[in-house]
């Protein structure tokens, strides 16, 4: 269920990771704020089935440890038993802090922030090396036996899709800029699971610093403002470098696909992006989020 | 008191090179005390915070080589927030200020900005060797102040960095007159580099012992280095990936034969494993040998290569070694005195108990391990404790949190306990896995020597704690997350605080108010909690439970660069 928050058109991959695991951000019938559920609720628990609902925009929610996730009972927690807890990464400042959303998890692993306890910086260069192209091997393995190779070709790049640290990285910041803007930010890549999430992300950032979000009637100027940045229909359009140095747009190929291959983010204006308009129409009649 | 001239009693303290043993001699009289600190060179610092810049240069004026410690051991598992501090800019400026003819720093866990590493490079002479350790905020600019003007640079050693700005033209800055350099070790860094100029700062850095490559070297520059510096004791590879057939990889394998005295390999950041016959020869001389970077070397080349290594002293390895490959480095390095394996992610790697059996059993000089697994059973802890005594340092991380034993589904404390037994000169240890009160019980009985625990998810209530802040007398560094251990354990002896260095708790039971009267009760202690939401309504509430509380001792009082988000109370 998209609805409510993101105020973007999501482009059709992304939104896979995050509707699969049934992202908890749930909108009350009855409230015009938004609340926001701290969670992964398999099966799309109703009513943010675990962790703490914030009732504001604006106002983070509480950062979840393992506490509030019961383990063989034996801790007191005040959340629903169920569902396997959120992999909260990033320690930032509340100012900076935004609603985290859970990735999708096999539900037997469960993430909790500095678990396992390695430090970042091994832990983001086995993720990168996991991200590593495997084409190195290609080039030169031509000569050798070839089955041979291709066996080792997927474990050497730790397979991605058996790599837990893909997914679990606690740290996987980049760089963001804003046209305009001479000040840069960082944005935790891993702490979000589709494209709505990421620019909703965003779009706090840089484009929502006014008071006024905190308040209900702001967000719903918010929605109506052309600041969505997926849809192409803004004044600024998401647009990122890949590993090879090219700047593509954002939304295309799905979420882990892009999460492998990006290296920074740039908000660029639509004018500079040449030609981008028509294509966002399809995507947006199916993913456009109706506004709080 | 002194019944020699104090040159002479200098000269005898020259010979008392351990800083426990000078601040020991220090106490002795105040005779002693005013030469030992006159003669002192070097001051290791392990909080920052615990005394300022000021104070330390008064005391040492002699001071040439400085170690400073920031940030608090779990903030590398992103459990502080960015900003909490650390920053040693003030530090090397009160060092430019005064007299000190500063050679030596090393920081581990501090922010450097550029600025503060161009002002290092401006205001010391004689300054030769920096050595950062899991740091940031600075960029390759810095780099190139500190290449450009330190000219009798002996060592630049960047270890586990995320260096943002990679322009790889740092290393042009060395000057032609830097000849000096001793050892280089960039491996962390992500950028390109200017490889001629990398090579000609080889070529005329006679003296070069230690060089480790970032990932951006390639195979024929490797071995362009290795040509120039047949002398390396300390080589890290780069990338590893070349053409089996090719004249670089030849020329390589020839190359690599002269190099008799290597006796450290780390790195192979990029690496095609199918062709590491050409490191065999190496292999046999090894002592250290660092593969926690090369996923790329697992299975068979891995084991093949273990094979050659006899001599190890030092293996760091990914779990991907399996038990199986641990069972052959027990039966290959007999030598064996340091193990860390860590994870690599990989679903099906893994190892078990039953490879740490086998270390236990077939590497009998075995003291500091650090091992990742999947599982652990007190049956096969105990019988690890039976085989090697010799103990330093333990640190087991189970990565299913809370898992018990798979056999017989009880906690470890049996396990562990075992092992704090038999281990009497144990220094540092990490728990993990399904603990009860028990296994405190066991260290506050019996490691006497334990100066450090890392404790997560483990315990059932104040007892816990308890238990090793009464039996524990060395303990100097106590860190705590997600571990029912509330006020009664902080408060009941408030005094031992101020025989610690720190005490981290997160995600505990103590609250506010239990923080507050620690602070009003121990001035000399900064009691900070860290914030990190929006959390208004905090200060009004003592029964409030804190989320991260770190505590420390100092002489300084509650630090003035604390952001908002840190409270000292």
């Amino acid at each position: 269920m998209q609805g409510g928050i993101g105020l973007l058109g999501v482009g059709g991959g992304g939104g896979c990771n995050g509707n699969e695991s049934g992202v908890s951000k749930v909108v009350e019938s009855d409230d015009d704020e938004l609340e926001l559920g701290l969670g992964l609720s398999l099966g799309g628990v109703g009513g943010g089935g675990k962790g703490k609902v914030v009732s504001s925009w604006g106002e983070c929610g509480r950062i979840l440890t393992a506490k509030d996730f019961p383990s063989a009972g034996r801790r007191p927690s005040n959340a629903s038993s169920s569902s396997p807890p959120v992999a909260v990464s990033g320690t930032k400042r509340a100012a900076n802090s935004v609603p985290r959303e859970g990735e999708s998890s096999p539900p037997s692993a469960s993430q909790v922030v500095g678990w396992p306890p390695i430090g970042a910086y091994r832990m983001n260069s086995l993720v990168n090396q996991a991200k590593a192209p495997i084409s190195e091997e290609e080039k030169v393995a031509d000569e050798k036996d070839k089955s041979k190779d291709a066996s080792k070709k997927k474990i050497c790049n730790g397979n991605k899709t058996n790599n837990i640290f893909n997914e679990k990285a606690h740290l996987g910041f980049v760089k963001v800029n804003m046209d305009g803007v001479p000040i840069g930010r960082k944005v935790d890549l891993n702490a979000h699971a589709s494209y709505e999430s990421l620019a909703q992300t965003l779009e706090e950032m840089f484009l929502a610093s006014t008071p006024a979000i905190n308040s209900i009637g702001g967000e719903k100027d918010l929605a109506t403002k052309a600041f969505k940045l997926l849809d192409g229909l803004s004044e600024f359009v998401l647009t990122y470098e890949d590993k090879e140095g090219d700047w593509m747009l954002v939304g295309d190929v799905p979420w882990r696909m892009f999460i492998s291959s990006i290296k920074r983010l740039r908000i660029m204006r639509t004018s500079e992006a040449n030609g981008l308009g028509p294509r966002f129409q399809p995507r947006n009649d199916r993913q456009r989020a109706k506004p709080v | 008191m002194n019944y020699f001239p104090d040159e002479v009693i200098e000269h005898v303290f020259d010979f008392v090179t351990s800083q426990k043993d000078r601040n020991a001699v220090s106490l002795v009289c105040k005779s002693w005390y005013k030469i030992e600190r006159l003669s002192r060179q070097s001051v290791f610092i392990g909080n920052c915070y615990a005394i300022s810049p000021e104070r330390v240069i008064g005391r040492f004026p002699g001071l040439k080589s400085l170690t400073l410690k920031g940030k608090p051991h779990f903030a590398d598992f992103n459990l502080l927030p960015y900003d909490w501090g650390g920053w040693v800019y003030p530090w090397v400026e009160a060092l430019a200020k005064s007299r000190v003819g500063l050679e030596e720093l090393r920081l581990k866990r501090m922010v450097v900005s550029d600025d503060c590493l161009e002002l290092l490079s401006r205001s010391f002479v004689n300054f030769k060797s920096l050595v950062l350790v899991s740091c940031e905020g600075f960029t390759t600019d810095g780099l190139a102040a500190i290449a450009a003007n330190c000219r009798y640079l002996r060592e630049l050693d960047l270890q586990e960095i995320e260096v943002d700005d990679n322009r790889g033209q740092w290393i042009s800055c060395f000057p032609d007159s830097c000849t000096s350099l001793v050892s280089l070790n960039f491996s962390c860094l992500k950028g390109e580099i200017n490889l001629t100029a990398l090579e000609r700062l080889v070529a005329r850095s006679p003296n070069l012992k230690s060089l480790r490559l970032n990932r951006a070297v390639p195979l024929d520059t490797l071995q362009k280095l290795l040509m120039r510096a047949p002398q390396l004791v300390d080589l890290g590879i780069g990338s590893f990936v070349y053409d089996p057939s090719s004249e670089a990889y030849i020329k390589l394998k020839a190359t690599l034969v002269k190099c008799k005295s290597i006796r450290s390999l780390s790195g192979f950041l990029e690496v095609v494993p199918c062709c590491l016959s050409a490191i065999h020869p190496v292999c046999q001389n090894l002592t250290s040998l660092n593969l926690s970077y090369a996923p790329g070397i697992h299975g068979n080349e891995l084991i093949k290569l273990i094979r050659f290594c006899r001599k190890l002293e030092r293996l760091w390895i990914l779990d991907s070694i399996g038990d199986r490959g641990l069972g052959v480095v027990a039966f290959t390095c007999k030598e064996l005195q340091e193990l860390r394996v860590f994870p690599s992610g990989v679903d099906n790697a893994a190892v078990t108990e039953e490879g740490l059996v086998a270390i236990s059993a077939g590497c009998p000089k075995l003291h500091s391990l650090l091992y990742f697994c999947q599982q652990m059973t007190n049956a096969a802890l105990i019988t690890v404790a039976k085989n090697n005594s010799n103990f330093t340092r333990f640190r087991l991380c189970i990565l299913d949190r809370e898992k018990p034993d798979p056999v017989t589904m009880q906690p470890l404390d049996e396990g562990f306990g075992a092992i704090v037994q038999s281990c009497k000169r144990l220094r540092r240890l990490s728990l993990s896995g399904l603990l009860t009160d028990q296994v405190f019980l066991y260290i506050g009985m019996y490691a006497e020597q334990l100066e450090m625990l890392s404790i997560a998810f483990a315990g059932n209530s104040d007892k816990g704690m308890l238990y090793v802040l009464n039996g524990c007398k060395k303990l100097r560094k106590l860190e705590i997350r997600d571990s029912p251990f509330g006020n009664t354990a902080l408060l009941t002896d408030v005094g031992k605080y101020e025989t610690m260095r720190s005490l981290w708790m997160s995600s505990c039971e103590v609250t506010l108010g239990g923080c507050q009267t620690l602070a009003k009760k121990m001035p000399r202690l900064n009691v900070e909690i860290i914030n990190e939401d929006d959390q208004m309504e905090f200060s009004l509430d003592d029964r409030q439970k804190v989320g991260k509380m770190y505590l420390y001792r100092t002489l300084v009082g509650p630090r003035k660069d604390a952001p908002d988000f840190v409270w000292t109370l």
